[in-house]
Protein backbone atom coordinates (compact mmCIF):
# COMPACT_ATOMS: atom_id res chain seq x y z
CA UNK A 1 0.00 0.00 0.00
CA UNK A 2 2.90 2.60 0.77
CA UNK A 3 4.19 2.90 -2.81
CA UNK A 4 0.02 3.77 -4.19
CA UNK A 5 -0.08 6.43 -1.14
CA UNK A 6 2.91 7.93 -2.17
CA UNK A 7 1.65 8.08 -5.93
CA UNK A 8 -1.76 9.51 -4.93
CA UNK A 9 -0.05 11.62 -2.24
CA UNK A 10 2.60 12.99 -5.30
CA UNK A 11 -0.98 13.32 -7.45
CA UNK A 12 -2.32 15.51 -4.74
CA UNK A 13 0.57 18.17 -4.47
CA UNK A 14 0.44 18.59 -8.18
CA UNK A 15 -2.85 19.58 -8.58
CA UNK A 16 -2.57 21.81 -5.25
CA UNK A 17 0.15 23.37 -7.33
CA UNK A 18 -2.30 25.32 -9.73
CA UNK A 19 -3.54 26.84 -6.56
CA UNK A 20 0.15 28.50 -5.81
CA UNK A 21 -0.28 27.90 -2.09
CA UNK A 22 1.98 24.71 -2.27
CA UNK A 23 4.48 24.94 1.19
CA UNK A 24 7.94 24.31 1.39
CA UNK A 25 7.86 20.37 1.89
CA UNK A 26 5.50 19.95 -1.18
CA UNK A 27 7.59 21.63 -3.41
CA UNK A 28 10.34 19.44 -1.93
CA UNK A 29 8.13 16.28 -2.63
CA UNK A 30 6.90 17.85 -6.06
CA UNK A 31 10.63 17.92 -7.25
CA UNK A 32 11.28 14.43 -5.76
CA UNK A 33 9.21 12.64 -8.01
CA UNK A 34 9.74 14.47 -11.33
CA UNK A 35 13.58 13.88 -10.60
CA UNK A 36 12.92 10.59 -9.49
CA UNK A 37 12.69 9.42 -13.56
CA UNK A 38 12.70 10.73 -16.92
CA UNK A 39 9.66 8.70 -17.23
CA UNK A 40 7.37 10.75 -14.72
CA UNK A 41 7.42 13.91 -17.00
CA UNK A 42 6.93 11.58 -19.95
CA UNK A 43 3.67 10.85 -18.26
CA UNK A 44 2.29 14.10 -17.37
CA UNK A 45 3.24 15.10 -20.80
CA UNK A 46 1.21 12.44 -22.53
CA UNK A 47 -1.64 13.20 -20.34
CA UNK A 48 -1.21 16.94 -20.70
CA UNK A 49 -1.88 15.73 -24.99
CA UNK A 50 -4.76 17.15 -26.79
CA UNK A 51 -4.97 13.51 -28.77
CA UNK A 52 -5.38 11.83 -25.06
CA UNK A 53 -8.00 13.52 -23.79
CA UNK A 54 -9.85 13.66 -27.29
CA UNK A 55 -9.65 9.51 -26.53
CA UNK A 56 -10.99 9.64 -23.07
CA UNK A 57 -13.73 12.16 -24.00
CA UNK A 58 -14.87 9.78 -26.56
CA UNK A 59 -14.59 6.87 -24.50
CA UNK A 60 -16.58 8.54 -21.58
CA UNK A 61 -19.56 8.96 -23.92
CA UNK A 62 -19.39 5.34 -25.27
CA UNK A 63 -18.87 3.81 -21.92
CA UNK A 64 -22.12 4.17 -19.26
CA UNK A 65 -22.40 2.86 -16.36
CA UNK A 66 -26.38 2.26 -16.67
CA UNK A 67 -26.58 -0.96 -18.43
CA UNK A 68 -23.61 -2.75 -16.41
CA UNK A 69 -25.91 -0.99 -13.25
CA UNK A 70 -29.11 -2.20 -13.49
CA UNK A 71 -27.91 -5.60 -14.39
CA UNK A 72 -25.47 -5.78 -10.81
CA UNK A 73 -28.77 -4.30 -9.15
CA UNK A 74 -30.37 -7.53 -10.49
CA UNK A 75 -27.70 -10.30 -9.07
CA UNK A 76 -27.86 -8.21 -6.21
CA UNK A 77 -31.39 -8.66 -5.10
CA UNK A 78 -31.82 -12.27 -6.33
CA UNK A 79 -29.12 -12.94 -3.65
CA UNK A 80 -30.53 -10.34 -0.71
CA UNK A 81 -33.78 -12.62 -1.54
CA UNK A 82 -32.19 -15.78 -1.47
CA UNK A 83 -30.25 -14.66 1.71
CA UNK A 84 -33.50 -12.76 3.20
CA UNK A 85 -35.39 -16.47 2.73
CA UNK A 86 -33.10 -17.81 5.27
CA UNK A 87 -35.04 -16.11 8.06
CA UNK A 88 -38.51 -15.40 6.68
CA UNK A 89 -39.23 -13.36 9.95
CA UNK A 90 -37.49 -10.39 9.55
CA UNK A 91 -37.74 -10.15 5.85
CA UNK A 92 -40.38 -7.15 6.36
CA UNK A 93 -38.14 -5.24 8.85
CA UNK A 94 -35.60 -4.93 6.15
CA UNK A 95 -38.03 -4.11 3.38
CA UNK A 96 -38.61 -0.98 5.51
CA UNK A 97 -34.57 -0.33 5.96
CA UNK A 98 -33.74 -1.16 2.13
CA UNK A 99 -35.40 0.49 -1.16
CA UNK A 100 -36.23 -2.97 -2.50
CA UNK A 101 -38.59 -3.70 -5.52
CA UNK A 102 -39.50 -7.30 -5.79
CA UNK A 103 -42.18 -9.28 -7.34
CA UNK A 104 -43.82 -11.33 -5.08
CA UNK A 105 -46.59 -13.39 -5.19
CA UNK A 106 -47.32 -16.19 -2.62
CA UNK A 107 -45.77 -17.99 0.10
CA UNK A 108 -47.07 -21.08 0.37
CA UNK A 109 -47.00 -23.01 3.71
CA UNK A 110 -45.83 -26.29 4.07
CA UNK A 111 -48.65 -28.64 3.99
CA UNK A 112 -49.88 -30.40 7.02
CA UNK A 113 -50.25 -33.57 5.28
CA UNK A 114 -49.84 -37.15 6.09
CA UNK A 115 -49.22 -38.46 3.10
CA UNK A 116 -45.37 -36.87 3.21
CA UNK A 117 -43.04 -39.18 4.26
CA UNK A 118 -39.54 -37.73 5.28
CA UNK A 119 -36.06 -39.50 5.20
CA UNK A 120 -33.55 -37.82 7.34
CA UNK A 121 -31.53 -40.55 6.73
CA UNK A 122 -31.15 -40.13 3.22
CA UNK A 123 -29.25 -37.23 3.08
CA UNK A 124 -26.68 -35.09 5.02
CA UNK A 125 -26.06 -32.19 3.73
CA UNK A 126 -24.86 -28.69 5.09
CA UNK A 127 -27.05 -26.14 6.13
CA UNK A 128 -28.57 -23.61 3.70
CA UNK A 129 -26.49 -24.80 0.84
CA UNK A 130 -27.71 -24.47 -2.37
CA UNK A 131 -28.49 -28.44 -3.01
CA UNK A 132 -31.06 -29.99 -4.65
CA UNK A 133 -32.06 -33.57 -6.25
CA UNK A 134 -33.43 -32.96 -10.04
CA UNK A 135 -36.39 -35.96 -10.88
CA UNK A 136 -36.03 -36.44 -14.90
CA UNK A 137 -39.19 -37.44 -17.05
CA UNK A 138 -37.77 -40.89 -16.76
CA UNK A 139 -37.25 -41.28 -13.20
CA UNK A 140 -33.67 -40.33 -13.02
CA UNK A 141 -32.38 -38.90 -10.54
CA UNK A 142 -29.94 -35.93 -10.84
CA UNK A 143 -27.72 -34.36 -7.41
CA UNK A 144 -27.36 -30.49 -8.55
CA UNK A 145 -25.00 -28.81 -6.17
CA UNK A 146 -22.77 -25.48 -6.40
CA UNK A 147 -20.76 -26.88 -9.90
CA UNK A 148 -22.51 -26.86 -12.90
CA UNK A 149 -23.91 -29.81 -15.22
CA UNK A 150 -25.77 -30.23 -18.53
CA UNK A 151 -28.72 -32.09 -18.17
CA UNK A 152 -30.68 -33.40 -21.38
CA UNK A 153 -34.34 -34.38 -21.42
CA UNK A 154 -37.17 -34.05 -23.69
CA UNK A 155 -35.31 -32.85 -26.38
CA UNK A 156 -33.90 -29.36 -24.39
CA UNK A 157 -30.46 -29.11 -22.97
CA UNK A 158 -30.96 -27.28 -19.62
CA UNK A 159 -27.78 -26.13 -17.89
CA UNK A 160 -27.24 -25.79 -14.31
CA UNK A 161 -25.00 -23.64 -12.54
CA UNK A 162 -23.50 -22.39 -9.09
CA UNK A 163 -26.74 -23.20 -7.51
CA UNK A 164 -29.19 -22.37 -9.91
CA UNK A 165 -31.36 -24.22 -12.85
CA UNK A 166 -32.45 -22.00 -15.27
CA UNK A 167 -35.37 -22.88 -18.08
CA UNK A 168 -35.91 -19.66 -19.45
CA UNK A 169 -34.44 -18.88 -22.72
CA UNK A 170 -34.41 -22.18 -24.16
CA UNK A 171 -34.77 -23.47 -27.46
CA UNK A 172 -37.39 -26.55 -27.53
CA UNK A 173 -40.42 -27.54 -28.89
CA UNK A 174 -43.06 -26.42 -26.95
CA UNK A 175 -45.92 -28.92 -27.43
CA UNK A 176 -43.22 -31.53 -26.73
CA UNK A 177 -41.78 -29.72 -23.23
CA UNK A 178 -45.12 -29.09 -21.75
CA UNK A 179 -45.78 -32.91 -21.07
CA UNK A 180 -42.26 -33.42 -19.65
CA UNK A 181 -41.85 -33.04 -15.95
CA UNK A 182 -39.34 -32.17 -14.07
CA UNK A 183 -39.30 -32.50 -10.09
CA UNK A 184 -37.29 -30.29 -8.02
CA UNK A 185 -36.43 -31.47 -4.70
CA UNK A 186 -34.79 -29.74 -1.68
CA UNK A 187 -33.58 -31.53 1.09
CA UNK A 188 -33.97 -30.74 4.69
CA UNK A 189 -30.89 -28.23 5.10
CA UNK A 190 -30.99 -26.85 1.43
CA UNK A 191 -32.57 -24.42 -0.73
CA UNK A 192 -32.40 -23.90 -4.00
CA UNK A 193 -33.38 -20.79 -6.50
CA UNK A 194 -34.39 -21.64 -10.08
CA UNK A 195 -36.20 -20.26 -12.94
CA UNK A 196 -39.24 -21.50 -14.52
CA UNK A 197 -39.56 -21.71 -18.35
CA UNK A 198 -41.56 -18.39 -18.52
CA UNK A 199 -38.74 -16.14 -16.59
CA UNK A 200 -40.98 -17.32 -13.06
CA UNK A 201 -38.86 -17.06 -10.39
CA UNK A 202 -38.88 -19.31 -7.79
CA UNK A 203 -36.59 -19.84 -4.32
CA UNK A 204 -37.47 -23.23 -3.10
CA UNK A 205 -36.96 -23.91 0.83
CA UNK A 206 -35.74 -26.83 2.71
CA UNK A 207 -37.90 -29.88 2.78
CA UNK A 208 -39.58 -28.89 -1.01
CA UNK A 209 -40.82 -30.77 -3.46
CA UNK A 210 -41.58 -28.83 -6.95
CA UNK A 211 -43.14 -30.10 -9.96
CA UNK A 212 -43.65 -28.45 -13.03
CA UNK A 213 -43.56 -28.46 -16.76
CA UNK A 214 -39.61 -28.23 -18.49
CA UNK A 215 -42.17 -25.58 -20.92
CA UNK A 216 -45.36 -23.71 -20.79
CA UNK A 217 -47.86 -24.42 -23.47
CA UNK A 218 -50.69 -21.66 -24.10
CA UNK A 219 -52.56 -22.08 -21.23
CA UNK A 220 -52.66 -21.90 -18.00
CA UNK A 221 -49.10 -22.28 -15.94
CA UNK A 222 -49.29 -24.68 -13.68
CA UNK A 223 -46.64 -26.10 -11.12
CA UNK A 224 -47.36 -28.44 -8.09
CA UNK A 225 -45.99 -27.83 -4.66
CA UNK A 226 -44.91 -29.87 -1.75
CA UNK A 227 -43.68 -27.01 1.06
CA UNK A 228 -42.22 -24.07 0.98
CA UNK A 229 -41.45 -21.61 -1.88
CA UNK A 230 -41.38 -18.26 -2.59
CA UNK A 231 -42.60 -16.83 -6.23
CA UNK A 232 -41.71 -13.70 -8.63
CA UNK A 233 -44.07 -14.74 -11.12
CA UNK A 234 -43.31 -13.73 -14.65
CA UNK A 235 -45.65 -11.16 -15.99
CA UNK A 236 -48.49 -12.93 -18.40
CA UNK A 237 -51.63 -11.64 -18.63
CA UNK A 238 -52.89 -14.42 -20.83
CA UNK A 239 -51.46 -17.45 -19.24
CA UNK A 240 -52.75 -17.59 -15.05
CA UNK A 241 -50.10 -18.66 -13.25
CA UNK A 242 -51.35 -21.77 -10.41
CA UNK A 243 -49.57 -23.25 -8.26
CA UNK A 244 -51.54 -26.92 -7.04
CA UNK A 245 -50.81 -28.06 -3.19
CA UNK A 246 -52.58 -30.81 -1.75
CA UNK A 247 -55.11 -28.82 0.04
CA UNK A 248 -55.34 -25.25 -1.83
CA UNK A 249 -54.66 -23.88 -4.79
CA UNK A 250 -53.13 -20.34 -5.29
CA UNK A 251 -53.86 -18.21 -8.85
CA UNK A 252 -52.19 -15.38 -9.69
CA UNK A 253 -51.41 -13.22 -12.78
CA UNK A 254 -48.18 -11.87 -11.72
CA UNK A 255 -47.42 -9.67 -8.76
CA UNK A 256 -45.03 -6.37 -8.84
CA UNK A 257 -45.40 -3.42 -6.27
CA UNK A 258 -42.62 -1.03 -5.04
CA UNK A 259 -41.22 -0.24 -1.72
CA UNK A 260 -40.24 2.86 -1.14
CA UNK A 261 -38.74 3.76 2.37
CA UNK A 262 -35.97 6.92 2.07
CA UNK A 263 -35.26 8.13 5.96
CA UNK A 264 -35.47 11.46 5.33
CA UNK A 265 -38.39 10.96 3.91
CA UNK A 266 -39.87 9.79 7.38
CA UNK A 267 -42.33 6.92 5.88
CA UNK A 268 -42.65 3.90 4.08
CA UNK A 269 -44.65 3.65 1.06
CA UNK A 270 -45.77 0.61 -0.54
CA UNK A 271 -47.67 0.54 -4.03
CA UNK A 272 -48.91 -2.22 -5.93
CA UNK A 273 -49.09 -2.90 -9.49
CA UNK A 274 -50.18 -5.88 -9.98
CA UNK A 275 -51.52 -8.71 -8.28
CA UNK A 276 -52.23 -8.48 -4.54
CA UNK A 277 -50.10 -8.52 -1.51
CA UNK A 278 -50.58 -7.23 2.12
CA UNK A 279 -48.57 -4.78 3.76
CA UNK A 280 -47.93 -5.45 7.85
CA UNK A 281 -45.82 -3.33 10.25
CA UNK A 282 -42.36 -4.96 11.42
CA UNK A 283 -44.53 -5.24 14.38
CA UNK A 284 -46.79 -7.24 13.46
CA UNK A 285 -49.65 -5.01 15.34
CA UNK A 286 -51.14 -3.92 12.11
CA UNK A 287 -51.79 -5.39 8.07
CA UNK A 288 -53.62 -4.04 5.65
CA UNK A 289 -54.14 -5.99 2.12
CA UNK A 290 -53.77 -3.96 -0.95
CA UNK A 291 -55.59 -4.52 -4.62
CA UNK A 292 -53.64 -3.11 -7.68
CA UNK A 293 -53.04 0.21 -7.92
CA UNK A 294 -53.50 1.15 -4.10
CA UNK A 295 -50.56 2.59 -1.68
CA UNK A 296 -50.04 1.69 1.72
CA UNK A 297 -48.64 4.94 3.52
CA UNK A 298 -46.90 3.66 7.15
CA UNK A 299 -46.11 7.38 8.66
CA UNK A 300 -43.93 8.58 11.38
CA UNK A 301 -46.34 8.09 14.24
CA UNK A 302 -47.43 4.84 13.51
CA UNK A 303 -50.31 5.09 11.52
CA UNK A 304 -51.05 2.97 8.18
CA UNK A 305 -53.01 4.78 5.65
CA UNK A 306 -54.23 3.87 1.75
CA UNK A 307 -54.46 5.66 -1.31
CA UNK A 308 -55.33 5.20 -4.65
CA UNK A 309 -52.61 6.24 -7.14
CA UNK A 310 -51.11 6.23 -10.30
CA UNK A 311 -48.51 3.25 -9.80
CA UNK A 312 -46.58 4.64 -12.83
CA UNK A 313 -45.40 7.72 -10.64
CA UNK A 314 -44.07 5.41 -8.31
CA UNK A 315 -42.09 2.92 -10.28
CA UNK A 316 -40.92 4.34 -13.11
CA UNK A 317 -37.55 4.62 -11.46
CA UNK A 318 -36.86 0.76 -11.65
CA UNK A 319 -36.58 1.57 -15.32
CA UNK A 320 -34.29 4.44 -14.89
CA UNK A 321 -37.08 7.38 -15.53
CA UNK A 322 -39.14 9.50 -13.74
CA UNK A 323 -42.33 10.53 -14.33
CA UNK A 324 -43.87 13.27 -12.91
CA UNK A 325 -47.54 14.64 -12.81
CA UNK A 326 -48.05 18.33 -11.30
CA UNK A 327 -45.02 17.21 -8.83
CA UNK A 328 -43.62 20.63 -7.22
CA UNK A 329 -39.80 21.54 -7.85
CA UNK A 330 -39.10 20.82 -3.90
CA UNK A 331 -39.84 17.19 -4.87
CA UNK A 332 -38.59 17.02 -8.21
CA UNK A 333 -35.18 18.43 -7.20
CA UNK A 334 -35.24 15.89 -3.59
CA UNK A 335 -35.62 13.03 -6.26
CA UNK A 336 -32.52 14.58 -8.58
CA UNK A 337 -30.61 14.81 -5.69
CA UNK A 338 -30.89 11.33 -4.18
CA UNK A 339 -30.11 10.37 -8.13
CA UNK A 340 -27.41 12.63 -9.00
CA UNK A 341 -25.94 12.60 -5.22
CA UNK A 342 -26.28 16.55 -4.95
CA UNK A 343 -27.12 18.69 -2.46
CA UNK A 344 -30.19 21.34 -3.67
CA UNK A 345 -30.54 24.45 -2.22
CA UNK A 346 -33.70 27.10 -2.32
CA UNK A 347 -32.67 30.82 -2.59
CA UNK A 348 -36.08 31.73 -2.57
CA UNK A 349 -38.78 29.59 -0.70
CA UNK A 350 -41.91 29.98 -3.46
CA UNK A 351 -40.02 28.49 -5.99
CA UNK A 352 -40.99 24.92 -3.99
CA UNK A 353 -44.38 25.47 -4.71
CA UNK A 354 -43.94 25.61 -8.82
CA UNK A 355 -45.38 22.65 -9.95
CA UNK A 356 -43.96 20.05 -13.12
CA UNK A 357 -44.98 17.32 -15.40
CA UNK A 358 -43.17 15.37 -17.43
CA UNK A 359 -41.06 12.15 -17.71
CA UNK A 360 -37.20 11.81 -18.01
CA UNK A 361 -34.79 9.68 -18.01
CA UNK A 362 -32.20 8.89 -15.10
CA UNK A 363 -29.15 9.08 -16.65
CA UNK A 364 -28.63 10.99 -19.25
CA UNK A 365 -31.27 13.88 -18.94
CA UNK A 366 -30.31 16.17 -15.50
CA UNK A 367 -29.41 18.63 -18.17
CA UNK A 368 -33.02 18.28 -20.12
CA UNK A 369 -34.95 18.67 -16.99
CA UNK A 370 -33.22 21.33 -15.46
CA UNK A 371 -32.83 23.31 -18.75
CA UNK A 372 -36.58 22.25 -18.84
CA UNK A 373 -37.68 24.00 -15.87
CA UNK A 374 -35.34 27.03 -16.50
CA UNK A 375 -37.16 27.87 -19.95
CA UNK A 376 -40.62 26.99 -18.38
CA UNK A 377 -40.58 28.81 -15.27
CA UNK A 378 -38.88 31.91 -13.59
CA UNK A 379 -36.74 29.36 -11.48
CA UNK A 380 -32.71 29.49 -12.18
CA UNK A 381 -29.66 26.99 -11.65
CA UNK A 382 -26.05 27.41 -10.46
CA UNK A 383 -24.22 24.48 -10.02
CA UNK A 384 -21.25 24.80 -7.80
CA UNK A 385 -19.46 21.83 -6.77
CA UNK A 386 -21.93 19.35 -5.51
CA UNK A 387 -24.16 22.05 -4.93
CA UNK A 388 -26.94 23.35 -6.84
CA UNK A 389 -28.35 26.52 -5.67
CA UNK A 390 -32.42 27.36 -7.08
CA UNK A 391 -32.64 31.04 -7.54
CA UNK B 1 -15.85 14.38 -4.81
CA UNK B 2 -15.30 15.83 -1.19
CA UNK B 3 -13.82 14.07 1.96
CA UNK B 4 -16.96 14.17 3.49
CA UNK B 5 -18.87 12.14 0.61
CA UNK B 6 -15.87 9.70 0.27
CA UNK B 7 -16.37 8.73 3.98
CA UNK B 8 -20.15 8.38 3.24
CA UNK B 9 -19.25 5.94 0.47
CA UNK B 10 -16.94 3.86 2.24
CA UNK B 11 -19.70 3.74 5.34
CA UNK B 12 -22.19 3.14 3.12
CA UNK B 13 -20.98 0.40 1.50
CA UNK B 14 -19.29 -1.29 4.48
CA UNK B 15 -22.93 -1.64 5.11
CA UNK B 16 -23.64 -3.21 2.13
CA UNK B 17 -26.21 -0.95 0.80
CA UNK B 18 -27.57 -0.53 -2.47
CA UNK B 19 -26.56 3.14 -3.24
CA UNK B 20 -23.20 2.40 -2.20
CA UNK B 21 -23.16 -0.03 -5.22
CA UNK B 22 -24.32 2.58 -7.36
CA UNK B 23 -21.93 4.94 -6.38
CA UNK B 24 -19.10 2.63 -6.82
CA UNK B 25 -20.51 2.73 -10.91
CA UNK B 26 -20.48 5.91 -11.13
CA UNK B 27 -17.34 6.89 -10.10
CA UNK B 28 -15.37 3.86 -10.97
CA UNK B 29 -16.87 2.24 -13.68
CA UNK B 30 -16.06 3.02 -17.07
CA UNK B 31 -12.04 4.12 -15.59
CA UNK B 32 -12.22 0.62 -15.10
CA UNK B 33 -13.17 -0.45 -18.19
CA UNK B 34 -10.35 1.71 -19.93
CA UNK B 35 -8.03 0.45 -17.60
CA UNK B 36 -8.60 -3.13 -17.93
CA UNK B 37 -8.84 -2.45 -22.05
CA UNK B 38 -5.28 -1.44 -21.80
CA UNK B 39 -4.51 -5.43 -20.04
CA UNK B 40 -6.69 -7.33 -22.21
CA UNK B 41 -6.94 -4.82 -25.28
CA UNK B 42 -10.78 -5.38 -25.87
CA UNK B 43 -13.45 -3.66 -24.58
CA UNK B 44 -15.84 -6.10 -24.42
CA UNK B 45 -13.94 -8.43 -22.63
CA UNK B 46 -12.75 -5.33 -20.03
CA UNK B 47 -16.50 -4.58 -19.04
CA UNK B 48 -17.19 -8.20 -18.24
CA UNK B 49 -14.17 -8.36 -16.02
CA UNK B 50 -14.98 -4.91 -14.76
CA UNK B 51 -18.54 -6.61 -14.21
CA UNK B 52 -17.17 -9.73 -13.05
CA UNK B 53 -15.20 -7.96 -10.23
CA UNK B 54 -18.01 -6.15 -9.05
CA UNK B 55 -20.20 -8.80 -8.30
CA UNK B 56 -17.36 -10.47 -6.24
CA UNK B 57 -18.05 -7.58 -3.89
CA UNK B 58 -20.87 -9.18 -2.96
CA UNK B 59 -19.51 -12.39 -1.79
CA UNK B 60 -16.63 -10.92 0.17
CA UNK B 61 -16.57 -9.22 3.27
CA UNK B 62 -14.39 -6.60 3.12
CA UNK B 63 -14.16 -3.20 5.07
CA UNK B 64 -12.24 -0.52 3.78
CA UNK B 65 -10.75 1.87 5.99
CA UNK B 66 -9.68 4.43 3.45
CA UNK B 67 -10.66 5.80 0.08
CA UNK B 68 -6.68 4.76 -1.45
CA UNK B 69 -7.60 1.52 0.24
CA UNK B 70 -10.80 0.90 -1.94
CA UNK B 71 -9.12 2.18 -5.34
CA UNK B 72 -6.63 0.05 -4.85
CA UNK B 73 -8.41 -2.98 -4.16
CA UNK B 74 -10.49 -2.14 -6.84
CA UNK B 75 -7.51 -1.98 -9.84
CA UNK B 76 -5.30 -4.41 -8.15
CA UNK B 77 -8.57 -6.49 -8.96
CA UNK B 78 -9.28 -6.21 -12.29
CA UNK B 79 -5.88 -6.23 -12.89
CA UNK B 80 -5.52 -9.86 -11.71
CA UNK B 81 -8.67 -10.60 -13.77
CA UNK B 82 -7.31 -9.35 -16.72
CA UNK B 83 -3.38 -11.16 -16.54
CA UNK B 84 -5.75 -14.03 -15.57
CA UNK B 85 -7.82 -13.93 -18.53
CA UNK B 86 -4.39 -13.44 -20.93
CA UNK B 87 -2.78 -16.35 -18.99
CA UNK B 88 -5.72 -18.27 -19.77
CA UNK B 89 -6.41 -17.90 -23.18
CA UNK B 90 -6.07 -21.21 -25.35
CA UNK B 91 -4.67 -19.27 -28.17
CA UNK B 92 -1.92 -16.33 -27.69
CA UNK B 93 -1.09 -14.31 -30.08
CA UNK B 94 2.06 -12.21 -30.43
CA UNK B 95 0.18 -9.21 -28.77
CA UNK B 96 -1.41 -10.95 -25.99
CA UNK B 97 1.83 -12.45 -25.10
CA UNK B 98 3.37 -9.07 -25.13
CA UNK B 99 0.63 -7.51 -22.77
CA UNK B 100 1.10 -10.23 -21.11
CA UNK B 101 4.69 -9.54 -20.23
CA UNK B 102 4.23 -6.11 -19.90
CA UNK B 103 1.20 -6.11 -17.40
CA UNK B 104 2.76 -8.03 -15.59
CA UNK B 105 4.77 -5.22 -14.34
CA UNK B 106 4.34 -2.88 -11.13
CA UNK B 107 5.03 -0.17 -12.74
CA UNK B 108 2.89 -0.08 -15.22
CA UNK B 109 0.05 -0.99 -13.20
CA UNK B 110 0.72 2.20 -11.10
CA UNK B 111 1.30 4.25 -14.72
CA UNK B 112 -2.03 2.89 -15.72
CA UNK B 113 -4.24 3.77 -12.34
CA UNK B 114 -2.87 7.11 -12.15
CA UNK B 115 -3.73 7.86 -15.49
CA UNK B 116 -7.59 6.95 -15.43
CA UNK B 117 -7.51 8.34 -11.88
CA UNK B 118 -6.72 11.74 -13.66
CA UNK B 119 -9.03 11.10 -16.32
CA UNK B 120 -12.14 10.02 -14.12
CA UNK B 121 -11.69 12.96 -11.87
CA UNK B 122 -12.17 15.45 -14.46
CA UNK B 123 -14.64 13.58 -16.27
CA UNK B 124 -16.91 13.51 -13.18
CA UNK B 125 -16.05 17.15 -12.80
CA UNK B 126 -17.45 18.20 -16.43
CA UNK B 127 -20.08 16.12 -16.12
CA UNK B 128 -21.20 18.14 -13.37
CA UNK B 129 -20.93 21.73 -15.07
CA UNK B 130 -24.31 23.29 -16.23
CA UNK B 131 -24.99 22.26 -19.96
CA UNK B 132 -24.02 25.31 -21.98
CA UNK B 133 -20.52 25.12 -19.64
CA UNK B 134 -19.88 21.87 -20.88
CA UNK B 135 -20.56 21.81 -24.23
CA UNK B 136 -17.70 24.54 -24.64
CA UNK B 137 -15.66 22.75 -21.66
CA UNK B 138 -15.75 19.63 -24.06
CA UNK B 139 -15.39 21.27 -27.18
CA UNK B 140 -12.09 23.21 -25.75
CA UNK B 141 -10.72 20.27 -24.62
CA UNK B 142 -11.11 18.31 -28.23
CA UNK B 143 -9.25 21.27 -29.46
CA UNK B 144 -11.32 23.84 -30.94
CA UNK B 145 -11.22 27.40 -30.92
CA UNK B 146 -13.31 29.41 -29.12
CA UNK B 147 -14.62 31.41 -32.41
CA UNK B 148 -15.69 27.77 -33.72
CA UNK B 149 -17.35 26.65 -30.54
CA UNK B 150 -19.23 30.05 -30.59
CA UNK B 151 -20.33 29.26 -34.04
CA UNK B 152 -21.00 25.74 -33.85
CA UNK B 153 -23.19 26.22 -30.55
CA UNK B 154 -24.84 29.75 -32.14
CA UNK B 155 -23.76 31.77 -29.49
CA UNK B 156 -21.50 34.90 -29.57
CA UNK B 157 -18.13 35.19 -29.51
CA UNK B 158 -18.47 36.93 -26.27
CA UNK B 159 -20.90 34.70 -24.42
CA UNK B 160 -18.83 31.48 -25.27
CA UNK B 161 -15.64 33.47 -23.72
CA UNK B 162 -17.59 34.27 -20.59
CA UNK B 163 -19.24 30.27 -20.52
CA UNK B 164 -15.10 29.24 -21.20
CA UNK B 165 -13.71 31.44 -18.23
CA UNK B 166 -16.44 31.11 -15.56
CA UNK B 167 -16.57 27.15 -16.42
CA UNK B 168 -12.98 27.01 -16.26
CA UNK B 169 -13.01 29.00 -12.44
CA UNK B 170 -15.63 26.35 -11.62
CA UNK B 171 -13.47 23.11 -12.14
CA UNK B 172 -10.71 25.01 -10.90
CA UNK B 173 -12.46 25.26 -7.78
CA UNK B 174 -13.82 21.70 -7.91
CA UNK B 175 -10.79 19.78 -9.18
CA UNK B 176 -8.64 21.99 -5.90
CA UNK B 177 -7.16 19.12 -3.87
CA UNK B 178 -8.40 16.42 -7.14
CA UNK B 179 -5.40 14.51 -8.14
CA UNK B 180 -4.73 16.06 -11.76
CA UNK B 181 -6.29 20.08 -12.14
CA UNK B 182 -2.92 20.62 -13.60
CA UNK B 183 -4.76 19.52 -17.02
CA UNK B 184 -7.79 22.09 -16.55
CA UNK B 185 -4.43 24.68 -16.25
CA UNK B 186 -2.77 24.06 -19.17
CA UNK B 187 -6.26 22.64 -21.34
CA UNK B 188 -7.71 25.88 -21.09
CA UNK B 189 -5.05 28.72 -20.78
Amino acid sequence: MKKEEKIFRISEIISKSLGENLNEDEVRELEVWLAEDEHNRELLKEWKSVVKTEEKIEAYKRLKYSEAWENFRKVRQEKLVLHHRKNRSVWLKYAAVFVISLGVAVVLLRNQGEDKVVQVAETTVSAGRSQAVLVLSSGERQTLNEEGKRIEDGGMTIKTESGTINYSGQVQSEVKGENVFHTLEVPRGGEYFMVLADGTKVWLNADTRLKYPVAFGGGVRKVFLEGEAYFEVAKDVRCMFVVETAHARVKVLGTSFDVCAYEEDGKVFTTLEEGSVEMEKADYTEVLRMIPGEQVCLIEDGRMEKYEVETELFTSWRSGRLVFKNMSLEELMRNISRWYDVEVKFKKEHLKRIVFTGDVKKYEDLDEVLEFVELTSEARFMIEGDIITVY
Amino acid sequence: MKMNQRDFLLESLNRREERAYELLYRYFYTPLVLFAGKYVGNEDVAKDIVQELFISLLDVEMKFDSWVALKVYLYTGVKNKALNYLRHLKVRGQYEVMALKEGEKYEVFLERMMEEDVFARLMLVVEQLPPQYRKVMTLTLKGYKISEIAEMMGISLDTAKEYKKDGKKRLCTKLNGAVYSILVGILFS
